[in-house]
C-alpha cells in the first residue's frame, strides 16, 4: 500500500471515531425519549449472605463495602423520594437484606449494625432490627455500643425489661461508659417517660460515628422539644378557657407568656416548632398540633 | 548458580510484555476512589481504601502470577528457544528456579508500587500517620506470600501443560484455595470414614490461601500477629518448595524431542 494510500485511510479511520462518538450523545438521547426511563428498581441479586461470601474467594471486605455503600445510596435515594414522610408507607425492604450480607462478609462491620439498628427499627422491623444487632453482638462481644442500640431498640418497642437487660449487658463490657448503668436503671424506674427518651437519644447522639444516625437522633429530640412545646401551649389554652370561658382564636393573648419562655414567633404572634413551622390551634377545643408542612417527625 | 541472568531476564521480559502497566489502571482507580468514596460510604472510606487496595493487590498479583507464568516454561518450549538455552552451562532446575525467582522479582515491584499508593491514599484521607497504615504492611506482605505461591503453581503446571489448562488448573486451585475450611467442614460433617479421609487429605494437601488473608481486620485497623505471620511464611516457603521441586523433577525428565 502506497504512503498517500495509507495516510488517507488513517485520516478516515480518525474521522469515522470522531464522528462516530459526536453522534452517540444525540443518539442515546433520541432512543431514551423514546422507549422511557426504564431504571430498574434496586434489585437483590443474591439474596444471602452466606451466598455472597462464598463466591467473594477472599475479596469479602471490599464485596461487604460495596453493600454497604449500596445499603446507603439505597436508603438515601428512597429518603430523597420522600421515604420518611409519615403517609409514604416506605418500608426500606431492602435494606436489611443489603446490612445483613456486608455483615456477614465483614462481621466486624459496626457501623452496619448501628445503622441497620437504627434505620429498620424505625421503618422496616424492629425485630429484624433486633436479630442483626445480637448477631453483631455475637461477633463482636467487646463492643459496648452494640448493646446500647439493643437497648435502644428495645426501649423504641417499649420492652423495658428487655432494655434495661441490655443496657445491663453492655455496661459490664470493659471500657463500657459509666450512663450504661444510669440509663440501665432509668428503663426500669421510668422507661415511658420523655426524659429517659431525652437521655437515650442523647447519648446515642454523642457516641454515634455515623452522621445519618446523629441526623436521625437530633430529628428525634426535635420531635421531643415539638410534643414539650404542645403540652405547655395546651396548659396556656386551657387556663385562657379557665378565664374566660372559652378557647382563644389565636396564640396572640400568649404573646408575653411564650416570648419569656423563649418560643421563637412569626408575623402573626404564632409560636414557631423546632423546624420553624408555625403551631396550628384549633379554637374549638384548644388542641395544638404541627402544622400540616411541618418537617418535625410524626413519628 | 546462573540463576540471576534468567531471573533478570525474565523480569525485563516482563516489563517488556508491559505488564506494569497494570499500575497506571490501579493508580487511577485508586485516585477516582479516594475522591469518590467519601461520598458514598458514609465516613468509611480510609476503611474503604484499604479493602480496595488489597484486594486489587490480590487480584491483579493473581492476574500476573497466572497468565504469565503459565507461559515462562511453555513459551520457550514452543519458541524452541530452550535448545540453545540449556545447550549452555545451565542446568535445567537453575532455569526453571531462575524463571521463577524472575516473575517473583516483577511481583514484588508490583506489589510494593501498589502499596505505596494505599499508604499514599491513607496519608492524604487520614491526614497523618495511624494503625490503619501501619496494619497495612503484614497484611500486604501475606497478600505477597500468597501470590509466590500461585506464581509456583503456575510454573507447576507450565511445566508439562498447554498454556489453556495451566490457566485452568490454576484459576481452579485458586479457587479451592478459598475453599477450604468448606472442605474441612465437609469432613467433619461426614460420617463415612473414606470421605472423611479424603476431604481432610485434600483440606491439608491443598493449597489454603485464607491463611494468608486478612484484608477485612485488617481494615479496622487490627495487626496481623507476629506468628500469624511467621506461620503463614513458613507455610509459604514449604508450600513453594513442593512445587518447585515437582516443577524440577517433571521438567528434568522431560524430552523435547
Amino acid at each position: 500500500m502506497s504512503l498517500n494510500l495509507m495516510k488517507r485511510l488513517e485520516i478516515i479511520c480518525a474521522a469515522v471515531i470522531v464522528v462516530g462518538l459526536a453522534s452517540i450523545y444525540p443518539l442515546q438521547a433520541f432512543i431514551e425519549h423514546h422507549t422511557g426511563d426504564r431504571r430498574v428498581e434496586e434489585a437483590l441479586y443474591l439474596p444471602s449472605g452466606k451466598a455472597v461470601a462464598k463466591l467473594s474467594l477472599g475479596f469479602g471486605g471490599l464485596v461487604s463495602d460495596i453493600y454497604w455503600m449500596r445499603a446507603i445510596q439505597y436508603f438515601g435515594g428512597k429518603s430523597r423520594a420522600g421515604g420518611l414522610d409519615q403517609n409514604s408507607g416506605e418500608r426500606f425492604e431492602l435494606l436489611y437484606p443489603m446490612l445483613e450480607i456486608a455483615t456477614a462478609l465483614d462481621p466486624q462491620y459496626i457501623v452496619a449494625y448501628e445503622f441497620g439498628a437504627m434505620f429498620i427499627a424505625d421503618y422496616n422491623s424492629p425485630e429484624k432490627a433486633i436479630e442483626l444487632i445480637k448477631r453483631g453482638i455475637a461477633h463482636n462481644p467487646n463492643q459496648w455500643r452494640l448493646y446500647q442500640h439493643l437497648g435502644f431498640t428495645y426501649w423504641k418497642m417499649k420492652d423495658y425489661r428487655a432494655a434495661h437487660d441490655a443496657y445491663m449487658a453492655g455496661s459490664r463490657v470493659p471500657g463500657a461508659p459509666p450512663f450504661m448503668k444510669t440509663v440501665a436503671g432509668q428503663m426500669l424506674a421510668e422507661g415511658g417517660s420523655r426524659q429517659t427518651a431525652r437521655m437515650v437519644f442523647r447519648q446515642i447522639y454523642e457516641e454515634s460515628e455515623d452522621e445519618r444516625v446523629r441526623e436521625a437522633i437530633v430529628a428525634k429530640l426535635k420531635r421531643l422539644d415539638a410534643l414539650d412545646q404542645m403540652d405547655f401551649l395546651m396548659k396556656l389554652t386551657q387556663a385562657y378557657r379557665e378565664q374566660t370561658g372559652q378557647y382563644p382564636g389565636s396564640f396572640r393573648p400568649f404573646a408575653r407568656i411564650l416570648a419569656a419562655n423563649k418560643f421563637n414567633l412569626d408575623s402573626s404572634g404564632a409560636p414557631l416548632d423546632p423546624d420553624g413551622f408555625p403551631y396550628k390551634l384549633n379554637s374549638a377545643d384548644g388542641t395544638v398540633s404541627l402544622a400540616d408542612n411541618s418537617t418535625i417527625l410524626r413519628r | 548458580m546462573n540463576l540471576a541472568p534468567i531471573a533478570s531476564n525474565t523480569f525485563r521480559e516482563s516489563v517488556r510484555d508491559k505488564v506494569l502497566y497494570n499500575l497506571v489502571l490501579f493508580a487511577l482507580l485508586l485516585v477516582g476512589a479516594s475522591i469518590l468514596i467519601g461520598q458514598l460510604s458514609a465516613s468509611q472510606d480510609a476503611k474503604i481504601i484499604v479493602d480496595f487496595g488489597l484486594s486489587s493487590m490480590l487480584l491483579f498479583g493473581t492476574l500476573i502470577s497466572i497468565f504469565i507464568g503459565i507461559g515462562l516454561v511453555y513459551k520457550e518450549l514452543d519458541k524452541r528457544t530452550v535448545y540453545s538455552l540449556l545447550a549452555k552451562p545451565i542446568n535445567r532446575y537453575e532455569f526453571i528456579l531462575g524463571k521463577y525467582f524472575g516473575l517473583i522479582l516483577t511481583l514484588l515491584i508490583n506489589s510494593a508500587v501498589m502499596l505505596a499508593g494505599v499508604l499514599v491514599a491513607l496519608l492524604y484521607l487520614q491526614r497523618g500517620f495511624n494503625q490503619l497504615q501501619f496494619a497495612v504492611l503484614p497484611a500486604a506482605y501475606l497478600i505477597f506470600l500468597e501470590l509466590m505461591v500461585m506464581t509456583a503453581i503456575a510454573l507447576l503446571f507450565s511445566s508439562f501443560s498447554s498454556p489453556v489448562l495451566s490457566a485452568t488448573m490454576a484459576f481452579l486451585l485458586f479457587i479451592i484455595g478459598h475453599f477450604s475450611g468448606d472442605l474441612r467442614g465437609l469432613g467433619q460433617a461426614s460420617e463415612s470414614f473414606i470421605a472423611k479421609a479424603i476431604c481432610y487429605a485434600l483440606y491439608y494437601i491443598l493449597p489454603n490461601f485464607s491463611n494468608f488473608n486478612f484484608i477485612t481486620t485488617t481494615a479496622h485497623g487490627q495487626v496481623v500477629k507476629f506468628d500469624v505471620v511467621i506461620g503463614a511464611t513458613i507455610y509459604a516457603l514449604i508450600y513453594c518448595s513442593i512445587l518447585l521441586a515437582a516443577a524440577i523433577a517433571i521438567f528434568q525428565r522431560r524430552d523435547f524431542k
